[in-house]
């Protein structure tokens, strides 16, 4: 009770210096609270995945390639456990919402909301009868798009469909704005069939398994399958298994929890660090109270004891508050991982969580404080009374001033700065950490949000600014050669996107003419393949496959098997890709011609440039004509007959997997139209270099949001520290200031020598912090990586300027903040200051 | 007479507390004269250090002007009053107030490196100063906590003379010294005040007070008599302090 009562009045008397520390209480309960109650996102994309019975892996058919038999195929299946087929519309182009953004590209699946599904269930969040418009993920509430307002979509031909946002949905799998595969939206039945006319539909199957081991197996089966019964082998235009896209999802996730579980624990330690610190201040401060009380028959235990329970009680109430705070700042949280991910996260009270954490603070700093009062113990009573001093010859002067160098002021200023080294050295270790913290978040916001190497290379696609996709049938040397000519265009390599199985499961094969010419794609161990017996794989299919170099691989493509070494290795964790040279796949499939043309432009001459000059060429690509746009603006009644005529033709064509088709249209005799599918060897022109920069946006935003969260924190800490610090030292040193002031020294100057006292410890600190964070990142981003199973990746450390501009802020922020603190002592007269 | 130096013209100084107000100087007007050793006496409250204070530049009048060698200084700001103390004033405190953490001669060379670039002139001058009040090489070196009162006291002195100040301020300097040591401080106010240092001073203390050229005696915050020492011959101090003793009884004192 002594104890207590001795906390109590010590609180009562000193409740400024108190807040300051309860505010780094505060800080630290609350990320704790945060992070604890949202649970791992791995956990949190499983669980979503479950009661939405999302799917386990998707195909999506080309038209007209769909048949109830593959469904019949597939049920037939051991572990399969539900199939599911519907009509969606596969959308590429742009998407916007006036005064929220600028278009950004995207490819997405166009859902109808009244269609009933037993896998990947659509919960709409907020249904509105008899409406008509578009229900959007999630994610894109936390972009800014608001309901009542306007979806645009935008087609390749600029073409633009308005609609009125009417909610915000959650799916299992493609509600993220980021993912690498599809977004999904939902749309009414009206729009469903608006968008359906001009866009056609394709047919998205879903199904679920009971073993995740026989996923690929299966789905290698129904490839083959489909393959033999529409005697088309691309059939199928996409397919992704959820192992593959739940690891993209959670992985930048997982970075961000892992940040901010860092974070939290830097503050907790800041936390302790200024317990203890003010603890032991706090007793020199007061020895001649503590004399008194000692004298007066105190024990050394209970004076210690009042300590600790001064340090127990702030500690309990800010825990508590900073635990209140952690459900008001939860959907910032929420928000990034929201925007990351597509997982719906909801806000809820974990009151026996919330109590751990509060006792867990409250215990570790009441354990900081019982250690620190080991000096009360130690001294005895005279000692106390004398103010510390064992003996009147202790001293040792440091700094002499007969012989030091500088002015008055900076001779001062490093006395001053010695006098408090302990004061200084604790300043440094929380800068040191905090400014980790900053660097290693502005690293990261880099890295992933602002630097395109890093998501390039998980693609594991090249990112050109102009991609040309070629008609089956286009004479691919020509194209080339007028291609080339283009004095604007760097350089080109022609790939193909084909398809082989291994071990029966289905796997990307990426024919591509000349390796030497890559920019994204990057092998991070061995080569490229040569010879036509070499091959290259993903990370992950070396994984999957369980091969590494030097190994080899029997490749399988329509039943013609080939053997192939396997010479390299590039380091995306998502892609089924495989790397052969034209000639190795022609071992495969010996008519093979690549089907896209990816070109390298010059600075300064745009994607829209290319493109002009592809129409000047080549005229209409299939996709412009398709999407109705150039009859729409043709005036001429003949020219106009002929487009529609040609966009037909072209529709059945890809249909029905027609080689090519001509026709001539005779009146009376005369051929008053001719034209066919040859006559448009370009099927598409388009730039992923734009789709890139659509993904790296939400990042951006993601990150962006992360550091500036760190960044504010960071230096809300900084300056609580600072406040403690600065407070401290103008109490301790009143007299000296006004003896100082009296001499003749202004406010400005003790100010100054007061805040270049601080400075080294800021200097040091902040360089020291951001040095390790530049050290330590690699190797934590590579350990976070291997944990997700993606091991050999490629991650380019940010410029040096990125280091130093997040150690300029911190040294800038704690000189202004420090000058700004000592301002106390210009509302104090000299003689105030002496008097006190 | 000297030529008039430092002056305060209806200085008033007001303190307020709890909505009450306290007037500890009211309309006081003081003339003090270049080179003279002027005492302000007074009982417990009348003001003195208030107006020591407030002459110095170390606080500032609620109203009045004071005139500092043709310059009013009242409404200067405090960055104006710090350099108005460093070039001008010197001050010893009853408290002495020597800094805790420096050795005595870098409380010296403190004041003396703020006004003078020329470090070993001021070196040399507070080595020379050191030896005049009888603090040897050895006790430069110490830190206040290892002095005894008088040789703290001494060392302020020098702080407050390193800069060759137009006036010393010097509040009740003897007041927490012993008879003694009190003497030798009073001994070196005097003959720097023979060499022409102005000199005001606060004290309780006769025997100081009868040193100074003139007594000014405040109460209630107001001058209530002057008594004019210089006429009388140093030599005859008893003749000073009797002049004193019944001036002070005039005064209630």
């Amino acid at each position: 009770m002594i104890s207590l009562h001795l906390a109590l009045t010590s609180l009562k008397r000193k409740h400024n210096g108190a807040v300051s520390f309860a505010i780094i209480v505060i800080i630290a309960a609350c990320f704790f609270n945060v992070i604890l109650s949202t649970g791992e996102v791995n956990s949190s994309f499983e669980s979503q995945s479950e009661k939405l019975n999302g799917t386990d892996c998707y195909m999506l058919f080309s038209p007209n390639m769909y048949y109830e038999d593959f469904a019949a195929f597939l049920e037939a299946k051991e572990h399969v456990t539900g199939v599911n087929a519907e009509d969606v519309i596969s959308f590429s182009g742009k998407y916007y919402s006036p005064n929220i953004s600028s278009p950004s590209p995207a490819s997405m699946f166009i859902q109808n909301i009244n269609v009933e599904r037993s896998i990947s269930l659509i919960n709409i969040l907020n249904p509105q009868e008899n409406k008509s418009g578009v229900y959007l993920p999630i994610a894109f509430q936390e972009l800014g798009y608001k309901i009542g307002s306007s979806f645009i979509l935008r087609d390749s031909s600029e073409q633009e469909y308005t609609y009125e946002i009417l909610g915000f949905c959650y799916v299992s799998e493609f509600g993220a704005v980021t993912n690498f595969l599809q977004t999904r939206i939902v749309v009414t039945a009206d729009v469903f069939h608006e968008l359906s006319s001009n866009f056609g539909t394709k047919t998205l199957l879903n199904f679920t398994v009971d073993d995740n081991a026989a996923l690929h197996y299966i789905e290698s089966q129904l490839v083959d399958y489909s393959s033999a019964y529409t005697r088309n082998t691309q059939c199928i235009e996409m397919a992704a298994a959820r192992p593959d896209f739940s690891v993209a999802f959670t992985l930048f996730a997982s970075i961000i929890s892992t940040i901010i579980i860092a974070f939290s624990g830097v503050i907790f330690m800041v936390a302790l660090i200024m317990a203890i610190y003010r603890i032991k201040s706090g007793i020199t401060e007061n020895l001649t109270a503590i004399g008194t009380l000692k004298a007066l028959g105190y024990t050394s235990r209970q004076i210690a004891l009042g300590y600790v329970f001064e340090y127990i009680i702030i500690s309990f109430i800010s825990s508590i508050i900073g635990t209140l705070f952690s459900y008001a700042c939860s959907p910032l949280y929420h928000k990034i991982l929201i925007l990351i991910t597509g997982v719906f996260i909801k806000n809820t009270a974990h009151i026996s969580l919330d109590i751990i954490i509060i006792l867990i603070i409250t215990l570790l700093i009441g354990l900081a404080a019982y250690l620190s009062t080991a000096g009360v113990k130690k001294l005895p009573v005279a000692v106390i009374l004398r103010g510390g001093l064992l003996s009147h010859n202790i001293k040792t002067n440091a700094v002499e001033l007969e012989h030091a160098k500088g002015s008055i002021h900076q001779i001062l200023c490093l006395k001053n700065w010695i006098m408090f080294k302990k004061q200084n050295i604790s300043t440094c270790i929380i800068i040191t950490i905090v400014s980790f913290t900053l660097c290693f978040g502005f690293i990261l916001f880099e890295g992933f949000g602002i630097n395109d190497s890093f998501i390039k290379n998980l693609l594991d696609n090249e990112i050109t600014e102009a991609n040309i996709t070629l008609d089956d049938h286009a004479d691919i040397e020509e194209i080339s050669k007028i291609i080339d000519s283009n004095e604007n265009v760097l350089k080109i390599i022609r790939i193909g996107f084909e398809s082989v199985t291994i071990d029966n499961t289905s796997y990307n094969a990426r024919v591509i003419d000349n390796f030497n010419n890559l920019e994204s794609i990057k092998i991070s161990d061995g080569s490229f393949p040569v010879n036509d017996n070499e091959i290259a794989v993903s990370v992950h299919v070396a994984s999957l496959l369980s091969k590494s170099i030097g190994d080899v691989i029997t490749l399988n493509s329509i039943g013609i098997k080939a053997d192939y070494i396997i010479s390299g290795i590039t380091s995306s964790i998502m892609s089924y890709n495989t790397y052969l040279t034209e000639d190795g796949y022609k071992r495969l499939y010996a008519a093979y011609a690549p089907s896209t043309i990816c070109a390298y432009l010059d600075k300064g001459y745009t994607y829209e440039q290319f493109a002009d000059f592809i129409f000047n060429k080549f005229g209409y690509t299939q996709s412009e004509l398709l999407s109705g746009i150039v009859s729409a603006n043709t005036n001429n009644k003949y020219s106009a007959i002929k487009n529609m005529i040609d966009s037909k033709m072209i529709k059945l064509k890809q249909n029905y997997n027609i080689d090519s088709m001509e026709y001539a249209l005779n009146i009376d005799g005369n051929t008053v139209l001719s034209s066919g599918t040859s006559a448009y060897p370009i099927k598409d022109v388009y730039s992923n270099t734009s789709l890139l920069a659509g993904y790296l946006n939400v990042f951006k935003l993601a990150f962006g949001l992360l550091a500036t969260f760190i960044l504010v924190i960071t230096l809300i800490i900084i300056f609580v520290v600072l406040s403690i610090m600065v407070k401290q030292t103008v109490n301790a040193k009143k007299p000296e200031f006004g003896i100082l002031k009296a001499l003749g020294f202004t406010t400005g100057e003790l100010r100054k020598q007061l805040t270049f006292c601080l400075l080294p410890s800021a200097i040091v600190g902040a360089f020291l912090g951001s040095f390790i964070a530049y050290g330590i990142t690699l190797p934590f981003v590579t350990k976070l990586f291997s944990l997700v199973g993606w091991r050999g990746f490629q991650y380019e450390l940010p410029s040096i300027i990125t280091l130093l501009s997040a150690a300029i802020i911190i040294i800038s922020f704690t000189y202004m903040a420090s000058y700004f603190l000592t301002s106390k002592i210009k509302h104090i007269s000299a003689y105030e200051l002496i008097e006190n | 007479m000297n030529k008039l130096f430092l002056q305060t013209k209806q200085l008033c100084k007001t303190f307020s507390s709890d909505g009450q107000q306290q007037h500890v100087l009211c309309n006081l007007d003081i003339d003090i004269y270049e080179g003279d050793f002027t005492i302000i006496m007074g009982s417990s409250g009348s003001g003195k250090t208030t107006l020591l204070y407030a002459l110095s530049g170390m606080d500032t009048p609620t109203l009045g002007k004071i005139i500092f060698q043709g310059t009013e200084i009242q409404d200067f700001n405090s960055d104006e009053l710090a350099n108005f103390r460093k070039k001008h004033c010197g001050f010893v405190f009853q408290n002495i107030y020597l800094l805790e953490n420096m050795s005595i001669l870098d409380n010296v060379l403190t004041a003396g490196y703020l006004v003078n670039n020329n470090k070993p002139e001021i070196i040399k001058r507070a080595k020379e100063l050191f030896l005049q009040v009888g603090l040897t090489e050895e006790i430069w070196r110490k830190f206040p906590s290892q002095l005894s009162g008088g040789e703290k006291q001494r060392a302020a002195l020098i702080r407050s003379l390193i800069n060759e100040p137009d006036i010393l301020f010097a509040d009740e300097p003897t007041g927490a010294l012993n008879s003694s040591s009190g003497k030798d401080v009073l001994d070196i106010l005097t003959k720097v005040n023979q060499k022409g240092q102005s000199i005001v001073m606060v004290t309780h203390d006769i025997k100081a007070a009868i040193r100074a050229n003139r007594i000014i005696y405040l109460m209630d915050g107001k001058v209530c008599g002057e008594l004019h020492l210089a006429k009388y011959s140093e030599a005859n101090m008893e003749e000073r302090s009797k002049k004193a003793r019944d001036f002070l009884q005039q005064n209630n004192w």
